[in-house]
């Protein structure tokens, strides 16, 4: 079971394909999307999140933006999306940016 | 009559500075298909969020989020002033200088306090000491992205929404091509309605049904930033833009009037020479006849 995703930043489209789930940081913590999901909109906080498609698992960093389902495709507008290869290195990163910001 | 050594000296150093101008044209030429291609993307981007914004809101009017209220008086105004932070780029600053001390000047006695902040060092080289600055954004301009987009936006919906101004505007050099780029001023706060697409397409009906994650108010206090955050980003992209173009122009002019030099400075050398030759030539030949 998949969908569409789309992930738009500022400085272009991110992420155009078909997925199996997304995973993201939401207002009030972390939260996935499968096929099928009530038609929503959230906002999304800095964090990791990841792309699940049928080749594979992409880490990723999302700055702030929202989530829309917009059944039956989702969209999601960011303010950046970084590629990251594990979990791991993707946290280490969401903690780099969020010090950052406070500077 | 300068000798030929001098004269291959000066077209050697000529033929340098060519080959400078002719390489700082070619990667202006890059870096402004570059800014074109961002500015394609972020119209996308803002055109997604107004459409986001419209589907939640129904329709936008000015009591939906402090940064669309219009302000009944306006007493203090902050310009914002897109420059580049290098020169050689032909008239390229200095255009939007003498279009912002003419607003400036016709706006004397109107009673209304301006100041300029910057977004790259050169309007802020010259206004530093003929004006009231506001606040000078360092090293904006080289490097436009988003998120330095949202630093520079960050600070202005502050001073706007505590009061310090009624009104911030941009000037910004609008880039129509290469050869030209024209000084315009827009408003950025209170947001437009041509920030928001009215009227572009019928009003869409707000979704009601949808769970959303925080509410649909914060949700919108959320996102209108966002649409002045764009604003800001593209008129970073546009001065780049603008910028690059008009390096490019100006160095391509550069390099035309170093070759037309080479050419005129070669002729110069072979006369030169030439006339080393023939007195050579008649001293050789007086010296025989003497003889």
């Amino acid at each position: 079971m998949s969908y569409n995703l789309r992930i738009l930043t500022p400085e272009g489209p991110i992420f155009d394909g078909t997925v199996d789930s997304v995973q993201a940081t939401g207002y009030k913590g972390s939260f996935g999307v499968l096929t099928g999901h009530a038609p929503m909109i959230t906002a999304l906080r800095v964090g990791p999140g990841k792309v699940v498609t049928s080749t594979g698992t992409q880490w990723y960093v999302f700055g702030e933006g929202t989530l829309e389902v917009r059944a039956p495709d989702v969209v999601m507008l960011v303010d950046y999306a970084e590629k990251t290869p594990t979990y791991e290195a993707a946290k280490e990163m969401v903690a780099k940016d969020l010090a950052k910001d406070k500077a | 009559m300068p000798s030929i050594k001098e004269y291959n000296s000066k077209i050697n150093s000529l033929k340098n500075t060519s080959k400078i101008t002719k390489t700082m044209k070619m990667v202006s030429a890059s870096k402004l298909r570059k800014a074109q291609e961002s500015q394609r993307n972020a119209k996308d981007f803002a055109h997604e969020v107004n459409q986001l914004i419209r589907r939640i809101a129904g329709n936008v009017d000015e009591n939906l989020h402090p940064l669309l209220e219009t302000r009944e008086e306006v007493k203090k105004v902050l310009v914002v002033l897109f420059t580049s932070d290098k020169g050689l780029c032909g008239g390229f600053n200095n255009n939007l200088i003498r279009f912002a001390e003419r607003f400036l000047e016709e706006r004397k006695d109107d009673g209304i306090a301006y100041e300029l902040a910057f977004c790259g060092r050169r309007g802020y080289l010259h206004f530093q000491s003929r004006a009231t600055i506001h606040r000078q954004f360092d090293l904006v301009s080289a490097d436009p992205g988003a998120h330095t987009a949202s630093k520079v936006m960050k600070h202005l919906e502050k001073v706007f929404l505590d009061g310090s101004f009624d009104r911030i505007m941009m000037m910004v050099n609008e880039f129509v091509s290469p050869l030209s780029q024209i000084p315009r001023l827009h408003q950025l706060l209170p947001l437009t309605d041509q920030d928001l697409e009215k009227g572009a397409g019928e009003a869409l009906d707000p979704v009601t049904d949808i769970l959303s994650e925080p509410g649909m108010e914060q949700l919108l206090s959320f996102l209108v930033p966002r649409l002045v955050s764009f604003k800001v980003y593209f008129a970073l992209l546009e001065n780049a833009a603008g910028e690059h173009g008009a390096r490019m122009t100006a160095m391509d002019n550069a390099t035309t009037n170093a070759a037309n030099l080479i050419e005129e400075n070669t002729l110069l050398r072979n006369r030169a020479r030439q006339a080393a030759i023939t007195t050579e030539l008649i001293e050789i030949i007086s010296g025989a006849e003497a003889l």
